[in-house]
């Protein structure tokens, strides 16, 4: 097995799975920024997805060019089986830590 | 604005991301601005520029280094030189065009500074380092005789003629040799007498330095140096431009020179002006001064020489002693009174090594010094600016090496913006050069005492050439030595100015620099660090300061010297007889009559109050020596005493106090008893405890070696340097003993101009060929008598002056640095409830010990610096603690004040901004 998920490799991949088939640069961003109220630079995204392709966790493929990008292409990336079971043991490892301390975490200062 | 961060954007992507990259921000761009508004959406590219290139590094990592990166040469000496050093240059101006205020001071100050320099330098290379304008001047060689003193010291003497024939024949180290005197004539003839500087020369004398005339021939042997040689001239090529028109037929024109007919036979070539520096005339030795040729004892003529190919200096000098002492041997003098003087000798000294003497020397390399300090003040005021510069541009550098610019690229883009600014500094220093030596020029007397040796040291050394500097200083000007010397200081300061922000830029973390803008609080080390270059500057502004207060305090006291007369109001003008028409001394009844009738109708004029004749002019540097024996009461030995000549009226006009008898009367006429006057210094050490009054004594000049008594005491002139006490002197009366050059005095109320108008119809009517020479008030000479003290202190404070500007511009800058960057920290100290009064103690705390640091370093650098002026001071200690005290302190004060200001700033500091900043 590969070497555990960052944090932001976390973030990314979950933005993955909830975007399907809709998840590129832009999409991905705001997926995260809305929900994990992170400031972050597209650069930083390209930069976790280009690693995360490389470890085989995802694939990318290239869309049509649209007008309202200045007819520059879109580059979609999927979850694959790897990343996904990746996804599934970092949670799980994350839920089972905090079992019954639900209450606790809230409560913290 | 958005056109240009989607370009940086793009650029700050690597290649293979960039299309999405540029589309996604883009597509967001529009989301946000439908939904906030077009401000909004600005505001939200440019922060996201700022994140891009933050994160940029991170993202080329992960793609790998791009190739371009790999494929070109990184060195800058590669091929790519050329096109690579003209876009650092282009984004250099570009960089500078953005701060035109930054230029325009950096260039000023290095246009100042190197200006400065380069014009010192060619002084000083005109006056000691440059070869001299004669053919092979290393070969030459002044030739002095040596004439042993009473205490024993040898001392350098001028040549008679007899005794220079002896040398010239028994010698085996000279291939050529020549003698000549420094004169001045009256040139008349068709057009206005006019009076001209020239030399006495034997028939060699220009052959031995190299000069071929242009026109005609140089002069034969039997012409000049034979007795009865017949009266030839030369001209100068600028006296036969300007006064004959550039006559092709000059040659065999007969000019009248001294009132006696001499006959051209040639033109020298321009730019030469003979050893004595501004010669425009050169006459036959042998006719000129008929009777000296026999006499060994008239000692008159100075001797240059021009070594044989293959003998060395010492060889010269040794064979000159040898020979010198024998002739000294086989030529000895006696005295009036019989005794045998001790015999002389002779030594040789290089023409290049006495060019200039060692005060001019020493000044001219103080100077020097003090203006390099300057530069280097200035060089470490720039430093700051670079430093405080490159610290704005941190963002700038950031983006750069964010964009893929290596260190080293950003590194030489430093040192490119350094080298530009001090190239274009030096070039508009050069052009100032001129302007500056112009301005030197007006602080400089004329030419007659321009740099003319002292004659008045102690130890009485005459010099073998005086005005051989003049000679130096006809050549100062820009010419290769000095522009290389201009190109040498221009690297160095470039290097200094550039090395400080290349560092600092080496050392930026993009990532540092990128985070908000102004946080890098400095350590402490790098604080102290920042104020080394502060104390520096205060030391070197310390040196220069002492050495200028000291100058001035020197000037000061040779301004407050008594001389002996009272300047004011009077007028002095030169006239010299020539001997064809008048006689030669000392019984001359034409010249004297002249005199007389000049003096009586001068005083007639109205609103003139008196007016004398003397000989020689108070502190005009030059006046002649002899020996007084004892005859009545009669006594052993004798005294050096000072010689001069004067009327009755001289000693009212220039207000010279009588101490005791009686002055010169009408009775004292040619046929009666001799009489003198001596002066106090003759009084006391001649005859000490008893009056002098009434004693006899021989002088072996003026035609007084048969003795004349002693008819009065009058107080003590200043005639050598304001510096020199007097020495015993003995004043003749001109009526008794006529003497041909005499100089006329005037106290008048009328203007200079309207007074020297009279005086010229009055001499004109009396000989319409008789020019007029150096008319100057007494004021005037006195001024030019402190020319070198003078110009010593006014340049030394002009320096210092510039010196202490830049350096409290230099620690206002730092501190203002220091306080921008401690916002944070002072804003912390205020929220914990430091009041203002604190703050500021605080700053000016840390100021004081950096100054006292700086005054500390500097007080020792100026004890040590001082000795080397030592010589050129006046009536001041070398330490002397007041004006060392006097600096410390009013440079310690400048450097607070300038400390405080921005001290001041820093109590004001708001404290929300202060901590909202970090």
């Amino acid at each position: 097995m590969a070497a555990p998920l960052g944090e932001f490799e976390q973030l990314v991949l979950v933005a993955l799975l909830r975007l399907g088939a809709d998840a590129y640069g832009a999409t991905v961003r705001r997926e995260i920024e809305d929900r994990a109220n992170r400031e972050l630079s597209i650069a930083a995204v390209y930069t976790t997805l280009e690693r995360l392709e490389r470890k085989g966790f995802v694939r990318s493929r290239i869309g049509e060019p649209t007008p309202q990008r200045g007819g520059r292409r879109r580059k979609y990336f999927d979850l694959l089986p790897p990343g996904a079971r990746a996804l599934q043991a970092a949670h799980k490892a994350y839920t089972r830590m905090t079992e019954g301390l639900e209450r606790e975490l809230e409560a913290l200062p | 604005m958005n056109r240009l961060a989607l370009f940086l954007l793009s650029r700050a992507t690597p290649e293979a991301d960039r299309e999405w990259v540029v589309g996604d921000t883009l597509e967001q761009l529009q989301e946000i601005e439908a939904a906030h508004g077009r401000a909004a959406a600005r505001r939200w590219l440019r922060r996201e520029l700022w994140r891009v290139l933050r994160d940029a590094p991170a993202h080329r990592l992960v793609h790998g280094f791009p190739q371009r990166r790999r494929a070109r040469p990184l060195r800058y000496f590669g091929d790519g030189l050329m096109p690579r050093l003209r876009d650092d240059i282009r984004y250099a101006l570009r960089a500078f065009a953005r701060a035109p205020r930054f230029v325009a001071i950096a260039v000023a100050t290095l246009a100042i500074g190197i200006g400065a320099n380069t014009a010192m330098f060619s002084v000083v290379n005109a006056l000691l380092l440059k070869s001299l304008p004669f053919d092979e001047p290393d070969r030459l060689m002044l030739v002095h005789v040596l004439r042993p003193d009473r205490d024993g010291a040898n001392r350098e003497m001028v040549w008679s003629y007899p005794r220079y024939r002896r040398f010239a024949e028994d010698q085996q180290v000279f291939e050529d040799y020549g003698l000549f005197s420094g004169r001045d004539f009256n040139l008349a003839g068709e057009e206005a007498p006019q009076r001209v500087r020239g030399e006495a020369v034997t028939d060699r004398y220009t052959a031995v330095l190299g000069a071929s005339p242009i026109l005609g021939r140089a002069f034969r042997y039997e012409e000049a140096n034979e007795v009865g040689g017949q009266a030839v001239a030369m001209l100068g090529h600028a006296l036969w431009t300007k006064r004959y028109g550039a006559d092709p037929d000059i040659v065999g024109r007969t000019i009248q020179v001294n009132a006696a007919p001499y006959t051209v036979v040639g033109v020298l070539p321009p730019g030469f002006s003979g050893l004595t520096g501004n010669a425009q005339l050169w006459v036959s030795l042998a006719a000129l001064d008929t009777t000296e040729l026999a006499e060994a004892s008239s000692y008159s003529y100075s001797m240059v020489a021009r070594r044989k190919a293959g003998i060395s200096a010492e060889e010269a000098v040794a064979n000159t002693r040898l020979v010198g002492d024998r002739i000294g041997a086989e030529m000895s003098e006696a005295g009036p009174n019989g005794a045998l003087l001790p015999p002389n000798s002779a030594t040789a000294v290089s023409l290049t090594a006495s060019r200039a003497d060692v005060d001019v020397r020493r000044a001219s390399l103080v100077l020097l010094g003090a203006v390099g300090f300057v530069l280097l003040i200035a060089c470490v005021n720039l430093t700051n600016l670079f430093a405080a510069r490159a610290l704005e541009r941190r963002r700038e550098v950031a983006i750069r090496t964010a964009l893929g610019a290596s260190r080293g690229r950003i590194r030489r883009q430093f040192l490119v913006e350094g080298v530009l600014l001090a190239v274009t500094g030096a070039l508009v220093g050069v052009a100032l050069v001129p302007l500056l030596l112009a301005a030197a020029a007006a602080l400089l007397p004329d030419s007659d005492v321009f740099f003319r040796g002292s004659l008045t040291r102690s130890t009485g050394r005459v010099l073998g050439a005086p005005g051989l500097t003049r000679v130096g200083a006809g050549m100062i000007g820009v010419d290769a030595a000095t522009l290389v010397f201009t190109l040498g200081i221009t690297a160095i300061t470039a290097s200094l100015v550039a090395t400080v922000p290349m560092i600092q830029a080496s050392s930026t973390r993009p990532l540092d620099a990128l985070k908000a803008a102004g946080s890098a609080a400095g350590s402490r080390v790098r604080e102290l660090a920042r104020c080394a270059p502060i104390v520096a500057q205060i030391a070197l502004a310390l040196v220069l300061l002492t050495g200028a207060g000291l100058m001035v305090r020197s000037a000061v006291a040779l301004h407050g010297t008594p001389i002996g007369v009272d300047p004011a109001n009077v007028l002095a003008v030169q006239l010299d007889l020539p001997a064809a028409t008048y006689g030669s001394s000392p019984g001359a009844p034409a010249g004297s009559a002249f005199y007389a009738e000049l003096a009586e109708r001068v005083r007639a004029l109205p609103s003139v109050a008196s007016a004398g004749l003397a000989s020689f002019a108070p502190v005009g540097g030059g006046f002649n020596q002899t020996r007084a024996e004892f005859l009545n009461p009669q006594r052993d030995g004798n005294a050096v005493v000072g010689i001069h000549w004067a009327t009755p009226d001289y000693f009212d006009t220039l207000g010279i106090r009588l101490l005791e008898g009686r002055r010169f009367a009408g009775g004292d006429r040619a046929g009666a008893p001799h009489v003198l006057l001596i002066n106090e210094t003759a009084a006391r050490s001649l005859w000490p405890n008893e009056s002098p009054i009434g004693k006899t004594i021989g002088v072996w000049q003026g035609g007084f070696d048969d003795g004349a008594e002693i008819v009065g005491v009058v107080a003590d002139v200043r005639y050598g340097a304001i510096e020199t006490a007097s020495i015993p002197e003995v004043y003749l009366p001109l009526a008794q003993s006529y003497r041909s050059r005499m100089q006329l005095f005037v106290r008048s109320e009328l203007p200079t101009q309207a007074l020297a108008a009279a005086i010229a119809s009055i001499v004109r009517e009396l000989d319409p060929n008789l020019p007029l020479a150096e008319v100057k008030t007494m004021d005037t000479r006195v001024g030019d008598a402190m020319w070198r003290t003078r110009v010593g202190a006014w340049l030394l404070s002009a320096f210092a002056g510039v010196a202490l500007l830049l350096t409290a511009i230099g620690i206002f800058g730092v501190m203002a640095q220091i306080v921008a960057q401690r916002t944070a920290e002072i804003g912390i100290r205020m929220a914990l409830g430091a009041q203002a009064r604190d703050v500021l103690r605080w700053m000016l705390r840390r100021a004081a010990f950096v100054t006292g640091i700086g005054v500390a370093l500097g007080v020792g650098c100026a004890l040590a610096a001082a000795r080397v002026l030592d010589a050129l001071l006046y009536g001041v200690a070398t330490y002397d603690p007041l004006t060392f005290a006097t600096v410390a302190v009013l440079l310690g004060l400048v450097a607070l004040a300038a400390c405080y200001w921005p001290a001041r700033r820093a109590t004001r500091v708001d404290v929300l901004v202060a901590l909202r900043n970090d």
